[in-house]
């Protein structure tokens, strides 16, 4: 009888050796198992392509909206995801998981999500496409200089804790000025991943020199106005830290200084953003770089690029 | 009234090309690339490996829904205590099987498992409800003249009942299935695990902004749907040609 015992023990126990050798500890543990990103075409689909190219390892790629990746990753019908943060914080600080490689470690101070505008729009209501940029601009300032604050106003926003928005803003670089050559790099590799086509292109500068719109952040810096009494319809994504800026223009009350008043539009990824600017339901947004030119291009959906909103901040993360 | 028909979707088409080229926009590809997208997946496999992903789901969750769904509905039709139970099914129906999304990937994952549950829970609803109210409807007088001449239970049932609420048990079945091949595409709209399926197909060209893709995918699954359709209905006029 002992000696069963003993030997349902060993065997148990070797299971669960088998079980902990099964984790992924290095980026070439990654080979053949299944990571799940946010969209096709979204900033973390183009970074984990990226990375896994870089790397020479193949692996199924899932889409699942971020709210449910932890949670997917701990009942393991995923191996790994890639998300923007708050949610590889919240995976470390709540589940205690760990980051196998952030987007600086994939490409340095690579551009994220940026401000976009309805070409229409801009045309139409250039003051208020301004004043929107300066909120912008000036709400940017603030994260940098008022960390701390920054930090209760991303826990009011995301409903996740204090703890969760420190550590995830950590990964995060803020700013403000449109990244010309970090969007051609973006344009080039989505053109060798097929996302788009070099017909619908044409030539690579004179399709960027419309796109990105670098002069309305100058204008913008000094521009000032008081009682434009409008409406803007603004598209963001839902908890994605990497908007912040939004959140705090809207809680220190810059939109307000300039007599706009603030639609808010809420997404659970870029390419549905992209819908709604499509279907003139939104005038502006807040979007990742990839989706935007990738149905820009595609759908022909015509909008401008203003300003950048983040660098970095997503990371991908393992068990 | 064949030609009628062809004459009819050949007129759709054409009707379909002359407002994508006034619309000139890429939101309303001409059938001619869609149809141009939809042989270039067919031939190049892709689309068959997607479907047949598909199909497997539905089949799973709509061969589960009638392991269940019948048994019960009978039991339910046959007994009167069994019946009590309906309030049950009734406050479960009217919830879109949709809504079931969000529990069924907390319940099962991402997985072959989640999907045919929100299958199994929409085809579950036509099948179990048929397979009552056939059972129900049998004319009493015929399981009374059953009764009188000594026949049993299990005899009543199946001699008497089954093949009377035949014709309705069928047309529940057809129901689910018709249910189950929608549900199927509204839940690959979410996670999955292998990427595969029309629904996911739809949903990647939908996220790359290709609309001749998502409308490949869409006629795809309108033709299995018409397909499994007209199958079940032959099916249905050869098995049950007694009936009236």
């Amino acid at each position: 009888m002992k000696k069963i015992s003993c030997l349902l023990l060993v065997i148990l126990m070797m299971g669960c050796l088998s079980q902990q050798e099964r984790g992924i500890q290095s980026i070439d543990d990654l080979n053949g198992k299944t990571i799940a990103i946010p969209g096709k075409a979204t900033v973390q689909d183009f970074l984990l392509q990226r990375f896994l190219k870089d790397n020479n390892i193949t692996a199924t790629t899932v889409i699942v909206k971020p709210p449910e990746m932890i949670q997917t990753l701990e009942s393991g019908g995923i191996d790994a995801f890639i998300a923007w943060e708050p949610y590889p914080g919240r995976a470390v600080v709540e589940g205690g998981h760990s980051l196998l490689v952030t987007s600086q470690d994939i490409w340095p101070h690579h551009p994220c999500c940026v401000v976009a505008v309805r070409e229409e729009f801009l045309a139409e209501d250039r003051d208020v496409v301004l004043a929107v940029l300066a909120c912008h601009m000036r709400a940017t300032t603030f994260i940098l200089e008022n960390p701390q604050e920054a930090v209760r106003i991303g826990v009011d926003f995301t409903g996740m804790s204090e703890e969760v928005i420190s550590q995830a803003m950590q990964t995060i670089e803020y700013v403000y000025e449109p990244n010309y050559s970090g969007i051609k790099e973006y344009l080039d590799q989505l053109l060798d991943m097929e996302y788009v086509n070099p017909s619908d292109v044409g030539e690579v500068d004179t399709f960027l020199s419309k796109f990105i719109n670098s002069q309305l952040i100058e204008e913008a810096a000094t521009y000032s106005c008081s009682n434009l009494d409008k409406t803007i319809r603004i598209g963001y994504l839902r908890a994605d830290l990497h908007q912040l800026a939004l959140f705090v223009a809207l809680d220190q009350g810059y939109f307000d200084e300039f007599g706009l008043t603030v639609e808010l539009y809420v997404f659970s990824a870029g390419p549905e953003e992209m819908d709604a600017f499509g279907s003139q339901d939104i005038d502006m947004g807040y979007l990742g770089i990839a989706p935007a030119t990738t149905k820009r291009l595609n759908l022909g959906i015509p909008i401008v690029i203003l300003a950048g909103v983040n660098n970095e901040g997503s990371a991908l993360v393992v068990s | 009234m064949r030609t009628h028909k062809v004459f009819i979707v050949l007129t759709f088409i054409a009707a379909w090309e002359v407002v994508a080229v006034l619309v000139n926009s890429r939101f309303l590809p001409s059938p001619l690339l869609v149809g141009a997208t939809f042989w270039g997946l067919l031939s190049s496999g892709a689309l068959l490996q997607h479907a047949a992903v598909s199909l497997a789901r539905v089949m799973a969750g709509f061969l589960l829904a009638i392991a269940v769904g019948l048994p019960l509905g009978v039991l339910m039709g046959w007994s009167p205590k069994m019946e009590n139970f309906s309030v049950i099914i009734e406050m479960l129906r009217p919830i879109p099987p949709l809504a079931w999304i969000p529990l069924a990937m907390l319940w099962f994952g991402i997985g072959f498992q989640s999907k045919a549950f929100i299958i199994f829970i929409g085809a579950l609803f036509p099948i179990l409800s048929n397979a009552l109210l056939g059972v129900r409807e049998t004319e009493p007088y015929l399981v009374e003249a059953g009764k009188v001449l000594g026949a049993s239970d299990s005899q009543i049932l199946q001699t008497i009942i089954l093949p009377n609420s035949f014709p309705s048990i069928l047309e529940g079945l057809r129901i689910g299935l018709g249910i189950a091949w929608m549900c199927l595409v509204a839940a690959e709209l979410t996670g999955l695990k292998t990427p595969l399926g029309l629904g996911y197909l739809i949903m990647e060209a939908r996220d790359l902004g290709r609309a001749d893709t998502v409308m490949a995918g869409m006629i795809a699954i309108g033709v299995i749907g018409y397909v499994m359709n007209i199958a079940l209905k032959w099916m249905e006029n050869r098995l049950v040609r007694w009936k009236p």
